[in-house]
């Protein structure tokens, strides 16, 4: 560790974000996955010769709000250009892509705890077709080519090397999916190439400017591998610093099976990709309405909604990050403060006891049914001192898709609350009574105890008194005893 | 007959689609022996369309506006009938899988494809000679070219009447082998005929032309191929312009622009004396002709050449083996695989072109070529636009010389590219351009005249070129 405090780490991403268009970049294939495949081809997706692209309104309008939401400088004017190379998997001998002038430039992403980082650029391109290398053919000597993925549009995002740390890097892609799945542009999933993400890692000692080198690091599947990749290659360059070994600009391949990154490039000359505006696309010329139209359409953005949620709720920070996460929880949020209104006690319940039910907050939220009024009933119930904390429980473990509401359940169960106090005194008298033992050692000094006493209470009641005044009514009566 | 007077006597029934279609054939199949230029030729698939519309008018059903007459499209354009061979030996065998927005436009008006024309490789050439079959001939004098590179549907139009032809035209390539052969060829605005399904030369500088005997002819096929079409992004949207046939005869009273200076240091004098005589001819007929300044004629070339060769260099990329190629099996790489099917599946020419090409975008000199010729490119556009705030026309020579001998300019590169001198330029403006036959030169080889006119604005020059037309039957060229 001690080493490691006198060098620093920066750290750029460079990320594709599959867009959620109807159809790919160029043309009017179905934008689609897990189909069968070459399904979803064209002339155009094909590289056919006499085809020509034309760009897909909805892509760009998609990477504007993108560039909105991260305060990029869009624009007004900017264009495709052919990359040239060859490869198998890339029809045409060229990609279109974007890069003399991308669609955006400059933006920043606001990370907690003040730290921002900044994007060089945003711009548009498609993918590639897949290759596929199925065993059986690899060994005489043949590989497929899937042309359902070729002309995808992608987003691609490059930010500069703002990051110091994994969990810095873990956080941001965090929070950039969490953008992406707002705006609803790209679904984020790592683990199947929806989101990529190339790392590009440098170390240097605490004095120096960033390294004019960097590794790239590729195949990086899961935020998991992202963070072990990261503290391998940091790892990696520090020992070899120390060793006052020389570094230079490498692609390497993160191994998961290993644990460990492979060289798959080094001293990788500057490719020369001929790069040259695309003749058969016109320049991308915006309009300031345009883009203002395309504004009014975002939806609130995280970081904002969270701040809202706030100030307009009195929520903690903790409580507004987690019903912010995604769009769908804070909208089932505020839908359910429509009902009920007391929201500190809403997002109590939905923290705590739904999420717990949820087992996991996935993009399927709400997909067992349970709808904002179920919560803002428990909500009510629970204000209005109807029920207690423990009920709430129940009410989840009963829950059965339009069957009964929160209310009718409590009403049929009979677990309303005992308001009645003599009531509940007779049940601690009895607990009392029933447990000699325990009263002895809780006088004798073991306060732990209560919570014994309390237990059973609430056993005999079904959940039914109120915690407090049980534990209230409790320490009256020992201490009469005593 | 003129072609467009075919669907109307099929409609009279005064002519049987089959009977006329048959007989074209056997006409062509003769040309064709002597000639050469055909790649292939669909002499059933033409039959069974005649017999469709045939069967149409039988039944009292309408037909299309251009049913029954004849088309040999040259062989860049994309059909799903027969193959698309572009004149090269990598796409030898190559199915299209879909049809050229062109194609699919002459199918619904009844015309009939009879098949498809020869080409340089790529349409990189002024001869012909590049194409990986065969030679086409001059149908004027075997013993020379037919220009290029759209030479076999120049050829074509000149030996067989009653047809109309498509070619490509980039640098002069629909215009050229016209002015070679004596036939009307017309190279519209870029951007009024949809490119879609044309296999790419130059993404920049293509577009698809038309050749026919007669000015009335072209136009009449010009307005019914001039449609929108989205999928080509480099159309104008929406297309303006007033249709040309029925207007041929509107105007009279044409403003014309000639840049002498451009073509008395570089032409065959032949050619001067023709393109002189009928300025003389227009000037007593009352037409106002006045000389403009030559604008940059000693960048047109290297203009052209700068954007093609680098546009071509990507273009042809998709021709890596891997879906088009020779099946080349033996190999152990990627790289070995591209390198053979290229190096074995692309002409001499082809390879010289994406050679300057690779160069031309390699880093470091982006701004040295590519961009600079763009420069030039906008701003000769730019003063070529307010030429036609003044006139109608520019009137010009369309090529330097008339046709040349086989073998003459095929091993010098440079002397093949200054075929393209009057003709370039209006491919790097934009500007549509039309070649009329304008007499005959030396060893009785036709002369052709080019009028240039304003974007979007081919009724002008159509107009014009059909006045001239008449009046060069007054002259004694």
């Amino acid at each position: 560790m001690k080493t490691k405090n006198r060098y620093t780490t920066y750290i750029g991403l460079e990320l594709h974000a599959q867009l959620l268009t109807k159809s790919k970049m160029f043309c009017g294939c179905k934008n689609s996955f897990g189909e069968k495949p070459n399904s979803q081809t064209c002339p155009v997706c094909l590289g056919l010769p006499g085809s020509l692209p034309v760009v897909n309104r909805e892509a760009l309008n998609q990477a504007i709000k993108f560039g909105l939401a991260t305060d990029s400088n869009i624009n007004m004017n900017s264009w495709f250009d052919r990359k040239n190379y060859f490869y198998p998997d890339l029809p045409k001998g060229y990609q279109i892509t974007q890069f003399a002038k991308p669609l955006a430039q400059g933006g920043v992403i606001e990370l907690s705890g003040n730290n921002k980082v900044h994007l060089q650029e945003i711009h548009l391109e498609e993918d590639s077709a897949r290759s596929v290398h199925y065993e059986d053919y690899v060994k005489e000597g043949y590989s497929y080519l899937d042309f359902n993925r070729s002309g995808i549009p992608l987003l691609e995002i490059v930010t500069e090397p703002d990051l110091c740390n994994s969990s810095e890097v873990v956080n941001f892609l965090k929070h950039i999916i969490k953008i992406m799945q707002y705006l609803k542009i790209c679904n984020g999933k790592l683990q199947d190439g929806s989101l990529r993400c190339d790392l590009n890692i440098s170390v240097g000692k605490n004095s120096d400017s960033v390294p004019d080198w960097k590794v790239e690091v590729k195949n990086l599947n899961s935020l998991k591998a992202i963070k072990k990749a990261v503290k391998f290659e940091e790892k990696r360059l520090i020992e070899m610093l120390e060793k006052g070994m020389y570094l230079e600009q490498q692609t390497r391949k993160w191994d998961e099976k290993k644990g460990v990154t492979e060289l798959l490039r080094s001293k990788e000359k500057d490719y020369d990709y001929r790069y040259f505006p695309d003749p058969d696309l016109p320049q991308i010329n915006l309009e300031e309405t345009y883009i203002k139209e395309i504004e009014d359409l975002m939806p609130e953005l995280p970081a904002k909604k969270q701040k809202r949620f706030m100030e307009e709720y009195g929520l903690d920070t903790d409580s507004a990050e987690l019903l912010t996460r995604n769009q769908k929880i804070a909208d089932f949020f505020e839908e359910s403060l429509k009902f009920y209104n007391n929201p500190d006690l809403t997002a109590r319940i939905i923290i705590g006891d739904f999420f717990a039910f949820m087992n996991e907050v996935s993009e399927d939220f709400c997909k067992k049914g349970i709808k904002p009024v179920f919560i803002a009933e428990i909500v009510e119930m629970l204000d209005k001192n109807m029920i207690s904390n423990k009920i709430v429980k129940k009410i989840f473990s009963h829950f059965q898709e339009k069957i009964l509401s929160p209310k009718e359940m409590v009403k049929n169960n009979n677990w309303n609350i005992i308001n009645d106090n003599s009531q509940i005194k007779k049940i601690i008298e009895n607990t009392i009574i029933n447990n000699p033992e325990e009263v002895k050692r809780y006088q004798a000094g073991n306060q732990n105890l209560m919570n014994f006493f309390i237990g059973k209470v609430m056993q005999k009641t079904q959940g039914r008194a109120k915690g407090e005044k049980v534990k209230r009514i409790l320490k009256e009566l020992l201490k009469e005893m005593n | 007959m003129d072609v467009y007077k075919i669907p109307l006597l099929l409609k009279n029934k005064k002519l049987s689609a089959q009977k006329f279609i048959s007989d074209k054939l056997e006409q062509i199949k003769r040309a064709d022996n002597r000639y050469h230029f055909t790649l292939s030729l669909f002499a059933e698939y033409a039959l069974k369309k005649a017999k469709a519309i045939d069967n149409k008018i039988a039944r009292g059903e309408e037909v299309g506006r251009l049913a029954g007459i004849p088309f040999g499209i040259k062989d860049n354009i994309a059909m799903k009938i027969g193959k698309t061979t572009c004149g090269s030996k990598i796409l030898q065998d190559y199915k299209s899988p879909y049809a050229a927005k062109v194609i699919e436009d002459i199918e619904k008006e009844d015309g009939i494809i009879i098949g498809k024309t020869n080409m340089d490789e790529f349409a990189m050439g002024s001869s012909t000679e590049y194409s990986y079959f065969h030679k086409t001939l001059n149908p004027w004098d075997t013993s020379r070219v037919p220009g290029g590179s759209s030479g076999g549907s120049a050829a074509m139009v000149s030996a067989v009447d009653e047809c109309i032809s498509l070619g490509s035209d980039t640098g002069g390539s629909v215009r050229q082998p016209a002015a070679f052969c004596g036939v009307v060829g017309l190279k519209p605005t870029y951007g009024s005929i949809s490119r879609y399904g044309l296999i790419a030369f130059s993404s920049s500088l293509d577009q698809i032309g038309i050749m026919g005997r007669k000015i009335k002819e072209v136009a009449y096929i010009f307005d019914y191929l001039k449609k929108e079409d989205k999928r080509d992004a480099s159309m104008a949207h929406p297309l303006s312009g007033p249709d040309t046939f029925e207007k041929l005869e509107c105007r009279d009273n044409f403003k014309i622009a000639v840049p002498y200076k451009i073509f008395e240091n570089k032409t065959e004098p032949a050619i001067i004396k023709s393109t002189n005589k009928i300025i003389e001819k227009l000037k007593t007929k009352g037409y106002k002709v006045e000389e403009v300044p030559v604008l940059y004629d000693q960048y047109y070339i290297p203009i052209y050449y700068t954007i093609a060769s680098a546009e071509v260099s990507s273009n042809l990329s998709r021709f890596d083996g891997v879906k088009f190629g020779l099946n080349e099996k033996s190999v152990d790489s990627f790289r070995e695989m591209f390198v053979k099917n290229r190096s074995e599946g692309f002409g001499q020419e082809v390879k010289r072109r994406i050679m300057i090409g690779t160069f031309i975008l390699s880093a470091g000199y982006e701004d040295k070529f590519y961009q600079k010729a763009q420069k030039l490119q906008r701003d000769l556009s730019r003063r070529v636009d307010e030429i036609f705030t003044s006139y109608d026309a520019i009137l010009l020579p369309t090529t330097p010389t008339t046709a040349f001998k086989f073998g003459e300019k095929s091993g010098k590169p440079l002397d093949m590219y200054h075929s393209d001198f009057f003709t370039s330029f209006a491919n790097i403006t934009g500007n549509p351009a039309i070649t009329i036959p304008a007499g005959n030169g030396e060893n009785n080889l036709p002369i052709g005249l080019q009028l240039v006119g304003d974007k979007f604005r081919e009724d002008k020059i159509f107009g014009l070129a059909y006045r001239i037309e008449k009046l060069i039957k007054e002259i004694n060229l």
